[in-house]
């Protein structure tokens, strides 16, 4: 243990490959971390990030299995030769999914576990708890049972269960992916403070650039196993392009920057965040390089841009109630329409009744009062197949519905409750296979398909009924921005054939980009309905209702005063907006 | 169905609560369970259990502050365990000698069949006596001990500490597990899935689980593996054997009256049962006798 002092973390040209597969989870990998320093690795899915983090604990090779060659050195022991067990008193490490972390009953237990596996005197035990449960901000749950917190409160218990044990390194594999934006603010703060006055070093996988850049000393991008971009966050923020071609979400600040840029216009440094950003568009608004484009100027109170015509009803909620088995009230009296044809958003916090309102939507759940019309026809107390029939719903993990043995029949399993005859269950699973785009694996085995054709498989299961709606659950909860992409993606190409959406969401930047009404849902009511830019022009209302705007919306309504629309929705649409001018 | 309620419901019977019961030392409460088991089966006679389960299930139950509310879930599947064994034993039942009349009557076709006497009336409630008599304390057990409690109580009677972990952790993952379940059903429900009930054929109400069990199982499986490396990394395994409890698990003077006034209530127990008293054939029969007035 008494090498030098140089270097907490040094990972000297490590490649890893799992048994039994090809092809190496990470190559050549080299990279030392000092003291103190924190680092940002983020990438697509599939670059290795999770394996760079089990490096760091012993998890590899001790854990998992596989071909190790080179070595990992933290703090001077070697992961060969220290299991995790040893490590874990000086490398915390943090999952994405809290409920993949958390199995005792009370969060007192949980932060209590891992100092009473060290051996630590129960009167210590105490005291460190009580620490913990304080910078957590969680003292008033201590004998609650975790699974029943939020998913921020559930990801902060595990953070400070892996306080408890006193790590000097930190490695936190996507804290924030299956939080909301509430709980997101609530864990970041948590681990910013972290590092901030206790002046640990940590290893940070997240996908949410914006949020993390500005915490960072050193940011890492890896690709299929290796380093790709290496640098301080600003610099590596620079090369834009390398990194939209990656998937990766860049802060819209940044690429508009960049667009900018491109034209012409004089950026130095690219913007991470919103204030750097009005920052600088102001700066060159006010020396004349940049102005708002006439045309734009005009049309700028038009703001029906996306709404439709008046259009026939096609899911009528009247009056809905819905009170859970324990007595509290999910939803208090909502009316909701939605047309044909519509892109309809239902947003707000979590527990703000959107999910429950799908759900009865979908007649998963059946409402304490109240009644839904579905093309006005009363199908509150049907279930099952009649519901199926008329509406469609995609869950976020196709892996809760995939059990048959062939795509074809996994595609078919509902009809078979309807009894057709076999040439038209035939007809209607081509039918859909064809719309997913799924005919060459109609014979395959859906446990053998990757994510983004098991997710197109269990949603060609619904569409084999032809329902006229489809309600998409929070594509984007739990899913890196690329596997969020697919189900968008495919959301469009439905939308595109004639079926009307609804999607439940929490993420204000795919609202933006997709939805041309929305319904902003708090407490069990709807706050706010209308068109999304008739929504977006009321930020106070989505303050009260915890959701932010996409920084896009921010930068347009803080440069008001230069002409710029209050209501921009995505980044094309500013750029169109703003004209660069040469020289002057 | 549609609305889930009973996956809902909070799981797991214990409730923490400051009572006497509750604080007890585990191994205490696992060992007045035991004896409440022995000598509810060793005694053969209604009315000996039931003076025997006033103190040893009613008032301890009292004083652990369990109402009846904790034991309504019970009394439907309760009930309808007794009744049918109650049917059971007097069909099964050879040594009538006070025959009272025939539970199925003459009806041309079939009976008269399954006799009735005293003796059979006696002997079928003495045994389905025991089964409310033996849930009851079970309830109580659970409901008035944490799995945490147990676990450290276990491995003070040497059993590894790894099998007691494990057993309290996959306590503490089951609403995780319930909530995989909820959102399978829903998955399935939402592409036409819907239960047949009243399927009379066996192998076609089992395969109405399939949808269900295989996503629960496979999805099961690939978290267990995140589990077990989330507990690695918290140290679990690092020594085992020397591991901190928390509550510690120590007798005080409490636990030791206790220990005391279960050792007696097995011994007079024993005695009761050796002597003969309480057999049904000793005080219940003679007295239904006299009641009833038969020589």
């Amino acid at each position: 243990m008494s090498q030098s002092k140089e270097f907490e973390i040094e990972i000297n040209n490590v490649t890893w490959t799992y048994r039994k597969t090809e092809k190496p989870a990470i190559t050549n990998l080299n990279l030392k971390i000092k003291p103190g320093e924190i680092i940002f690795v983020t990438g697509p899915a599939g670059a290795g990030k999770t394996t760079l983090c089990r490096f760091l604990n012993g998890l590899i090779p001790h854990f998992y299995t596989g071909d190790l060659k080179g070595t990992v050195i933290v703090r001077g022991m070697d992961t060969a030769d220290y299991p995790p067990e040893i490590l874990c008193g000086h490398v915390g490490l943090i999952f994405d999914n809290p409920s993949n972390q958390l199995f005792n009953l009370t969060v007192f237990d949980e932060i209590a576990f891992g100092p009473e596996n060290l051996c630590i005197p129960a009167d210590k035990i105490r005291e460190i708890v009580a620490d913990a449960l304080k910078f957590c901000r969680l003292e008033t749950y201590v004998n609650k049972t975790p699974h029943h917190l939020s998913g921020g409160e559930q990801q902060a218990c595990a953070l400070a269960s892996i306080m408890s044990m006193r790590p000097q390194i930190y490695v936190l594999d996507e804290p924030t992916a299956n939080l909301d934006p509430y709980g997101t603010d609530l864990v970041l703060q948590r681990i910013e403070e972290l590092f901030r006055s206790e002046k640990k070093t940590g290893v940070i996988v997240e996908h949410k650039l914006e949020r993390v850049a500005r915490l960072a000393d050193r940011m890492i991008v890896l690709d299929q196993g290796r380093v790709v971009l290496e640098g301080s966050p600003r610099e590596v923020m620079q090369s834009v392009d390398e990194l939209l071609r990656l998937g990766l979400k860049v802060p819209q600040v940044t690429q508009l920057a960049h667009r900018l840029r491109m034209k012409g216009a004089n950026i130095q440094s690219l913007p991470t965040q919103v204030e750097e950003g009005v920052e600088i568009l102001s700066k060159l608004f006010d020396q004349g390089r940049l102005r708002v484009s006439k045309q734009v100027a005009d049309r700028k109170n038009n703001s029906g841009v996306r709404t439709q015509p008046e259009k026939e009803v096609l899911v009528d909620c009247q009056d809905i109630w819905y009170k859970y088995p324990d007595g509290t009230e999910a939803l208090k009296g909502v009316n909701l329409k939605v047309y044909k044809g519509d892109f309809l958003g239902l947003i707000g916090k979590n527990g703000s009744g959107k999910t429950t309102l799908a759900k009865i939507i979908k007649g998963i759940y059946t409402p304490s009062r109240g009644r839904v019309l579905i093309s006005g026809e009363d199908l509150t107390e049907k279930t099952g197949i009649e519901r199926a029939k008329t509406v469609g719903y995609v869950f976020q993990n196709p892996d809760d519905q995939i059990f048959c043995r062939t795509v074809r029949d996994e595609i078919a399993f509902g009809l078979k409750y309807m009894k057709l005859p076999k040439p038209e269950v035939e007809r209607l699973v081509n039918k859909a296979a064809s719309t997913m785009e799924l005919e060459e694996y109609l014979g395959s085995n859906p446990f053998n398909l990757s994510q983004g054709l098991r997710q197109r498989v269990a949603i060609a299961s619904m569409l084999v009924f032809e329902p006229e709606v489809f309600i998409i659950d929070e594509p984007t909860t739990g899913q890196d921005f690329a596997r969020a992409k697919i189900i968008m993606d495919v959301t469009e190409a439905l939308h595109r054939g004639g079926i009307t959406i609804l999607i439940v969401t929490h993420d204000m930047e795919l609202i933006a980009e997709y939805a041309n009404r929305l319904a902003v849902m708090k407490g069990g009511t709807i706050l706010l309905e209308g068109s999304t830019k008739e929504v977006f022009s009321k930020p106070e209302i989505l303050v009260e209702s915890s959701l932010k705007l996409p920084q896009i919306t921010i930068l347009g309504q803080a440069l008001t005063k230069y002409g710029t629309p209050p209501d921009v929705l995505t980044i094309d649409e500013m750029e169109e907006t703003l004209t660069v001018s040469q020289g002057s | 169905m549609s609305s889930f309620g009973w996956l809902k419901e909070e799981f797991g019977l214990y409730r923490e609560r400051d009572t006497i019961i509750h604080n007890l030392d585990p191994r205490v409460k696992f060992m007045w369970l035991m004896v409440v088991g022995i000598v509810i089966i060793i005694f053969k006679d209604p009315i000996w259990m039931l003076l025997f389960s006033i103190p040893a299930f009613g008032l301890v139950s009292r004083m652990a502050k369990l109402t009846w509310k904790d034991y309504k879930p019970l009394a439907f599947p309760v009930f309808s365990i007794c009744l049918i064994s109650f049917l059971i034993n007097q069909w099964l039942f050879f040594g009538h000698e006070h025959f009272l009349f025939y539970m199925i009557p003459n009806l041309g076709i079939i009976g008269p069949a399954i006799p009735i006497s005293l003796e059979s009336l006696m002997h079928a409630s003495s045994i389905v006596a025991r089964i409310p008599l033996l849930m009851g304390p079970v309830r109580v057990f659970i409901g008035t001990t944490s799995v945490k409690d147990l676990a450290s109580g276990f491995t003070k009677m040497k059993i590894p500490p790894e099998i007691t972990m494990s057993i309290s952790i996959a306590m503490g993952y089951l609403p995780v597990l319930l909530a995989q379940l909820r959102s399978v059903m829903e998955s399935q429900m939402a592409r036409g899935y819907s239960f047949e009930s009243g399927t009379k054929n066996p192998v076609r109400a089992l395969r109405q689980f399939t949808p269900l069990m295989i996503p629960l199982v496979t999805r099961s499986i690939i978290r267990a593996e995140f589990l077990a490396a989330a507990m690695v990394c918290r140290g679990f395994e690092y020594d085992p054997q020397h591991r901190t409890y928390l509550k510690e698990v120590k007798m005080n003077r409490t636990d030791k009256i206790a220990l005391a006034l279960i050792t007696s209530g097995l011994v007079l127990s024993i005695i009761a049962t050796v002597m003969g008293w309480a057999r049904y054939q000793a005080l219940t029969l003679p007295l239904a006798k006299r009641i009833l007035g038969i020589a």
